[in-house]
């Protein structure tokens, strides 16, 4: 799903135990992802990309 | 490409670069039982090129350009024969994959035009060139796959990333020579380092993101309700005293960090005098600078250790006066047989049932014995006497083991304090080395060390106004916190803001679980490091008895323990060092996944003698099946070894590594043609 993007397992794994919604699991890891493949492309993030992300999970 | 699978360099090849005229290739060993490569050249053959022509290719920058101070990155050889009007290629082409199979083909050219014959030098794509050419990049990145062959990347920066990210440099390219300073100089490059490789970095990114969304949002709520306005206005203001604040110590930093490398320099420069009074000197002062290091780490784990039996004993500090009156009280209400000892309450049991009384009356029945009884009853009742018995006892034993928590704590006053004077005498011999180098009689030597004097103080006071700035930004993002609380508290009664509430506390709880994340992070990362990094370390060491464990603290700084319980990392020699370091880098592979080749200029340049043949014997054990690539002098590597107790002939490390080398070149400069000769002898 996240392509050839390779998230440390340590942060899955903390995500994964985190006594929270699975809504917000599923935000966190997101966001690490959108993160991560911004950080390859030396890319730049807006807080627009993630006004849209949180309003997907808030609608 | 399983994550676990390690990465081979399958070949180099190089196309006018630096020493090199025309196309030179060298192929690594693809063999794991047969797992390293070894490139022999005397100084200035072109080793460290072969270096830095692999970080260039990479990611478009030479990693020890400053070896190479002064001479253009092109072959001159290649530039004198380009005519005017023409074009000079120079390219570098590295070929990864795993051993049995190529992945990635990634080359960078550089396409230059020669418009003249200036041959003055200038910094152009972020390397040195002359005038006269005016360059453009070409990279390319090929990917293999079973499915579609060969197919081109267009993200060349992402793909390269994707394999070997560029905060990777140092941990799979690495100088030998420069391995005395791997854990001095370079701790916060470590820990930065590690931070971006184990994505700690992604998360400090999303906070940052959040809160800013968080703002805006927040931002959204203006206008509506004047008391919600004001706590806004206050927000605004706080945030931009912050920010200032923060841009002030961004900007003292972005000062401090040239100095800090000119003062790294002018050591250097120092250390590597010709002149060995200097070198000695610079010596002495680098090994000053290491005892004060491990003073000022003692003081900090002695200051942990007082810290922590403050807060189980602390409480007792201020109930000791208490304590001392409560055991005075019950002494001499002892004493004056107001309270009994404990034994008295069994004493009248026995009476009541014994039915007789000390002076021989008859307590069997009527108004003697409901009088005992219910003297006795009242006792039980309060609780008080047997209260007072275990106090007797408690508050005695407590009061003497705070004695010694006091004695413990005064030890580690003392401990500290000896520290600090032992750091005062360092200090002093440290400033007579300085004064001793102002002074000397070569001008240049003392012009040096008057500029080093002067950047370390401006250094010291850039860093002092730092910390004054650093403690402004924390009590102000406290600050904001507050306000931002309190907004909150305001706008939830507000229905129009209901979505927009919403919204913010998700992105308020967002931000707090990544804080969580990213401190569960650290510490799980630096556990792991910690622990890989004593379990080689152990492994690969000769001296198996001398060392216990080795340490690493949150600021990445690694001690060595001494098996009598002394920390020794800094009494560690050269080869203990340089396993160190590599101990450290395979930690590192494992925590972040990366399988990446290893590749060490000079790796035994500061390892001589015996430990050099040890160091033959015992790196074929670390990371079995990783490959290794080592750019060795001729004599680190083929020159004999002599034992310098029994004066016997040890052979060379070359002798005792050779089973496991699957490649071996000879690189030989010919300077009439400016080219270097790539042998092949394996």
């Amino acid at each position: 799903m996240h392509g050839t993007l390779r998230l440390n397992p340590l942060i899955l794994q903390k995500i994964a135990s985190l006594q929270v919604s699975d809504d917000m699991k599923k935000f966190l890891e997101d966001i690490f992802y959108l993160e991560l493949e911004k950080s390859q492309k030396d890319d730049v993030l807006f807080t627009n990309d993630y006004e849209e992300f949180i309003e997907k999970y808030v609608p | 490409m399983n994550e676990k699978t390690s990465l081979y360099l399958h070949s180099l090849e190089v196309n006018n670069y630096r020493q090199y005229y025309n196309k030179s290739k060298i192929e690594f060993s693809l063999d794991p039982q047969k797992n390293f490569t070894i490139i022999q050249g005397s100084m200035g053959s072109g080793k460290t090129s072969l270096f830095n022509a692999i970080s260039w290719c990479l990611y478009g920058v030479e990693k020890e350009a400053k070896r190479l101070e002064g001479l253009p990155i092109v072959n001159t050889h290649a530039l004198l024969d380009t005519e005017i009007g023409k074009f000079l290629e120079m390219e570098v082409t590295l070929v990864i994959g795993t051993p049995e199979k190529p992945l990635y083909q990634i080359s960078r050219l550089m396409r230059s035009h020669k418009n003249n014959e200036d041959l003055g030098l200038e910094v152009k794509e972020g390397v040195l060139l002359p005038k006269c050419l005016e360059p453009r990049i070409i990279t390319r990145f090929m990917e293999w796959t079973e499915s579609q062959g060969w197919q081109e990347n267009e993200y060349f920066q992402t793909a390269v990333n994707q394999i070997m990210p560029k905060q990777l440099i140092d941990f799979f390219l690495f100088d030998g020579e420069e391995l005395v300073r791997f854990f001095d100089e370079g701790l916060r490059k470590v820990k930065d380092g590690i931070e971006v490789i184990s994505q700690i970095s992604l998360t400090q990114r999303a906070i940052k993101h959040l809160v800013a969304v968080e703002s805006k949002y927040r931002a959204k709520t203006k206008g509506y309700d004047s008391s919600a306005d004001v706590i806004l206005k206050e927000i605004e203001n706080t945030t931009a005293f912050r920010d200032t604040q923060d841009a002030h110590y961004r900007d003292l930093e972005k000062q401090a960090k040239p100095l800090e490398g000119r003062i790294g320099d002018i050591e250097n420069e120092l250390r590597e005098s010709h002149r060995d009074v200097i070198t000695q000197k610079q010596a002495v002062r680098d090994e000053l600078a290491k005892q004060k290091i491990f003073l000022y780490r003692d003081n900090d784990s002695i200051k942990e250790r007082r810290i922590s039996l403050m807060i189980s004993w602390g409480p007792q500090v201020y109930l000791t006066s208490a304590l001392k009156r409560a055991k005075e009280l019950i002494y001499k209400a002892i004493e004056d047989r107001i309270l009994p000892p404990p034994i008295e309450l069994s004493y009248c049991k026995s009476l009541l049932d014994s039915g007789k009384c000390i002076c021989g009356g008859d307590i069997s029945h009527g108004s003697s014995r409901d009088k005992v009884k219910a003297l006795l009853e009242q006792v039980n009742l309060s609780g008080i006497y047997p209260l007072a018995g275990t106090g007797s006892m408690l508050i005695p034993n407590f009061l003497r083991s705070f004695k010694q928590n006091l004695e413990a704590l005064n030890k580690s006053y003392e401990e500290s304090s000896s520290n600090d004077e032992e750091i005062n005498v360092i200090e002093n011999r440290i400033k007579e080395v300085s004064t001793e180098l102002q002074n000397f009689d070569d001008t240049v030597i003392a012009k040096l060390e008057q500029e080093r004097v002067a950047k370390v103080k401006w250094f010291r006071e850039l860093t002092d106004r730092m910390a004054i700035f650093s403690s402004d930004v924390t009590r102000a993002n406290n600050e904001i916190q507050r306000l931002i609380d309190q907004h909150k508290l305001r706008i939830e009664q507000n229905e129009r803001f209901k979505k927009v509430s919403k919204r913010m506390d998700f992105c308020n709880d967002a931000s707090k679980i990544l804080s969580e994340i990213q401190a569960d992070l650290i510490t799980k990362v630096r556990e792991i490091v910690e622990v890989k990094t004593q379990k080689y370390f152990l492994d690969l060491i000769w001296k198996k008895e001398t060392f216990t464990s080795v340490g690493i603290n949150v600021k990445y700084e690694i001690s060595v323990f001494h098996v009598d319980g002394f920390n020794a990392t800094g009494s560690l020699s050269a080869g203990e060092t340089l396993y160190l370091a590599l101990s450290f880098i395979a930690a590192l592979r494992e925590v972040t996944g990366f399988r990446f080749p290893i590749i060490i200029d000079t790796p035994l340049g500061r390892v001589s003698g015996k430990p050099r043949i040890l160091a033959a014997e015992n790196l074929p054990k670390y990371i079995p099946g990783t490959q290794i690539t080592m750019l060795v002098t001729d004599t680190e590597y083929a020159s004999p070894v002599i034992d310098e107790d029994t004066k016997q002939d040890l052979g060379s490390f070359r002798d005792r590594i050779s089973k496991y080398v699957g490649r071996e070149y000879k690189l030989s400069y010919q300077e009439k043609d400016r080219d270097t000769d790539v042998v092949s002898y394996v």
